[in-house]
């Protein structure tokens, strides 16, 4: 396939270890993790009461919506500020991943309180919902609201375009990013992801789905990604932005280049709503066409950003879809996960972990895998347990996938001022 | 785009379902005949709505294993995705079917109403709700809800009914999903990006939290219903309603001897500034460009019913193709939020499929901000 090279000229990054690249990079080469217990909202009778929590003060009571909105915003401010495009009209869309968006249980319940027979529900409220004093809350339920407030603030004049597509939505929205200024559409775009999901009927959800950790009395070590006693994946939130240009824009305006993002390649399972495919071909086959459109081959590909997530049954099926492409070399193939540190971020796990990447390929060190103590023995690969690993890196895989069967697989390669770039 | 590319993408399946039927003949009746059903204005009184026809949902579904994992939004967005590969000529066809890929225009949504009503019945009153919530939402909530509410599993839904196996994106922004979902899909098409796209949305208003969503925000037109472009028109009555279309390149349908419906030959989005508004300049433009150099006899919008702005978009159609008679889709069958654009442009190629005009103006103004103009021609 042919087309325009796509460069980022700049990253931006909230996590639960902190807001912007130079506190995140620091606290992921220590391999520090950012699980606590909960303390945003009451906890009490949740199988799971702790999460990877972004350590901003006064979240208390605010809304999923509104800080999906905060940290993507500070995302993207240190994005445009490292690209040196910010402060005027932005010269291209926003492509962002977010989580669906619904009324929240204070929000529902002061419209209750108003109701006159609330157990009706929702039916019931309608009769109150129309009251003025209600019509701010609209703004908290709108699906185009957060990209759209993003959208005025970094004034950006096209349509913003949301992607959901679970925990891969990141990925896509770089992917879709990407294709438009490779397409011409665009000289630059800012993609990204923001999740704040956070709640009580968010972690009530998941535990019903047996998709979280529950190691309520160590936080700190439930996320190990291929420890053969992972039970499930820690919940967090932050948001991840890049700004990405056609090279020749970048070029021309003497933009520095923090890496390509060099293939991406997506499928669909169609084999179950949660598990994945059992062949492993599905995911096996996202990762080929990426590695494809960057025009290498599966050697050229020097550490894999495991999706990872430490549940069982996604790390088993991660490193099967590896194997098949990756053949003989996959238990020396260095492949870790940022999300035993960080939690699961869902709808921004993909953008976060491209800015994970890009600072890996920026400072030639592969990030570790924590809190491994026996790795799987039916996982063969080389997890970086040790810690962060000084390395060459030339060409990256991240991996994204999502409830769905979604498989989102990007490369990312490292850029002409990179020590290993070319 | 560049001088060299490709123009246009060939339309080789409709899929559509709403309160006006659940095939592509029902429509097109209703389009001819300019109207759809009366909507229902007794079940959530001042407010009315158009809920779908009733889908034989065991057609394009017939696990009942697979219907139980899903909202009825998801159910009529798989029925109108087997359509639209069934008229393509893909539905049952592996190994084409492995590569197709899927836009979807979705905001989720179908909660379970008897298990919120529940909940919200316990904690009403309570001073100190935050533990007892815990506890109730453990009780009432069940696993398989969380999926069916999610918006990209009418993808997992469709890829694992119908055997889509090429990458699936899911669009959300009430309107502007669906202005998306299709404008990336054409894109994609013209620079050779995909060989195959199912594109369309999805949209259900029967489940209370999908109504009370616009009640709260004021957006519902109240009392008698009068249509979306009558100076009475106060506000949105939605429409139950989904909408897909097999897009492919023109030379890729040929080749594999599809038939082609209809081309679609452009389509131009734009966004309202902030703070919404009725300023429609650049949906007036994006009209008038794609209506430029040959008549344009029908034209049909999303509107949403929102006044000034379906006000606005009534003028910027008019500018465009004065000869032209509009359509509301409003009118027959409400406004189907995120599947309305594609809904518009499915009626579109219907007509222009049946012979009734040879080009067809789409015109779509979301309620808040957005808008997108397309064009749908006879193929060549």
């Amino acid at each position: 396939m042919s087309g325009r090279e796509v460069v980022v000229t700049g990253i931006g990054i909230v996590t639960a270890l902190g807001i912007g690249a130079a506190d995140n990079w620091a606290a992921m080469r220590e391999g520090r993790s950012g699980a606590r217990m909960l303390t945003r909202f009451p906890v009490e009778g949740q199988r799971t009461q702790f999460a990877a929590a972004v350590p901003l003060a006064g979240t208390e009571g605010q809304r999923p919506g509104d800080l999906a909105e905060h940290y993507g915003a500070l995302a993207i401010e240190e994005a445009l500020a490292e690209s040196g495009l910010g402060g005027s009209a932005f010269p291209g869309p926003l492509v962002i991943g977010l989580p669906p968006i619904f009324l929240d249980w204070p929000d529902r319940l002061a419209l209750a309180a108003g109701a006159e027979m609330p157990a009706g529900g929702d039916t019931a409220l309608l009769a109150v919902a129309g009251q003025p004093g209600f019509r701010p809350l609209y703004g908290r339920i709108r699906s185009h609201h957060v990209a759209a407030r993003l959208a005025d603030r970094f004034a950006i004049r096209d349509m913003p375009v949301v992607l959901s597509t679970a925990c891969s939505s990141g990925a896509t929205a770089i992917q879709t990013a990407a294709e438009a200024i490779t397409r011409g559409d665009c000289e630059a775009a800012i993609a990204g992801g923001a999740d704040a999901s956070l709640s009580p009927e968010m972690l009530t959800r998941f535990s019903l789905l047996a998709a979280l950790s529950r190691r309520n009395d160590s936080p700190e070590t439930a996320s190990r990604p291929f420890d053969v006693d992972r039970d499930g994946f820690v919940p967090g939130e932050g948001a991840g932005a890049l700004v990405l240009e056609s090279r020749a824009a970048a070029e021309a305006r003497g933009a520095r280049i923090l890496g390509r993002i060099a293939g991406w390649g997506e499928t669909t399972d169609g084999h179950h709503r949660t598990r994945s495919d059992p062949s492993g071909m599905p995911a096996a086959t996202a990762m080929r066409a990426a590695i494809a459109r960057a025009g290498l081959a599966p050697d050229d590909i020097d550490y894999v950003n495991a999706h990872g997530t430490s549940t069982p049954e996604n790390d088993k099926m991660e490193a099967l879809s590896c194997g098949l492409v990756f053949g003989e070399r996959m238990p020396r193939l260095p492949v870790s996960s940022t999300k035993s540190m960080i939690g699961h971020t869902l709808s921004a796990a993909g953008a976060i972990e491209a800015v994970a990447v890009l600072m890996m390929l920026r400072e030639q060190v592969i990030l570790p895998t924590i809190n491994i103590e026996t790795q799987d023995p039916e996982i063969a690969l080389d997890p970086v347990a040790e810690g962060a690993r000084p390395a060459r890196l030339r060409h990256v895989l991240s991996n994204s996938f999502g409830f769905g069967g979604q498989n989102a697989c990007l490369v990312l390669s490292a850029g002409p001022g990179n020590r290993a770039g070319g | 785009m560049s001088g060299g590319a490709i123009r246009g993408a060939a339309i080789t399946g409709i899929g559509i379902v709403s309160a006006a039927g659940e095939s592509p003949e029902a429509h097109l009746a209703a389009l001819r005949a300019r109207r759809g059903p009366v909507p229902d204005s007794e079940t959530h009184p001042p407010f009315a709505f158009h809920a779908a026809a009733d889908v034989d949902l065991e057609r394009r579904v017939p696990k009942r294993s697979d219907r139980r994992q899903m909202e009825h939004w998801q159910l009529l967005g798989v029925t109108a995705a087997g359509d639209a590969l069934e008229a393509a000529g893909l539905l049952g066809d592996v190994e084409a079917m492995a590569r197709v890929e899927l836009h979807v225009a979705a905001d989720g949504g179908g909660r379970d109403p008897e298990a919120d009503a529940a909940v919200i019945g316990a904690l009403a009153g309570m001073a100190d709700w935050g533990p007892e919530l815990n506890a109730r939402l453990q009780r009432e909530l069940k696993p398989s809800s969380m999926l069916a509410q999610l918006p990209n599993m009418l993808g997992g839904n469709i890829a694992i009914v119908h055997g889509l196996g090429g990458g699936s994106r899911t669009f959300m922004g009430e309107e502007t999903g669906g202005m998306q979902a299709l404008a990336a899909a054409l894109a994609r098409i013209e620079a050779g990006q995909s060989a195959g796209l199912l594109v369309g949305g999805a949209y259900n208003v029967a489940p209370p939290d999908r109504i009370l969503a616009l009640a709260i925000g004021g957006l519902l037109h109240e009392g008698p219903v009068v249509p979306v472009f009558d100076a009475g028109r106060r506000g949105i009555v939605p429409g139950a309603m989904s909408a897909f279309l097999m897009l492919e390149p023109a030379a890729a349908a040929a080749a594999r001897g599809a038939p082609v419906l209809a081309r679609l030959s452009g389509l131009v989005s734009s966004w309202t500034g902030p703070g919404g508004g009725s300023d429609l300049g650049p949906l007036a433009a994006a009209l008038a460009g794609l209506a430029a150099g040959a008549a344009v006899p029908l034209a049909i919008s999303a509107a949403s019913g929102m006044p000034a702005r379906s006000q606005a978009e009534l003028a910027a159609i008019r500018a465009a193709c004065p000869a032209a008679e509009i359509v509301a889709l409003g009118d027959l069958a409400g406004h189907g939020m995120d599947a309305s654009f594609p809904a518009a442009v499915a009626l579109a190629a219907l007509a222009v499929a049946a012979g009734d005009a040879p080009r067809v103006l789409v015109s779509g103004g979301a309620h808040w901000r957005g808008e997108a103009a397309a064009l749908v021609e006879a193929a060549a």
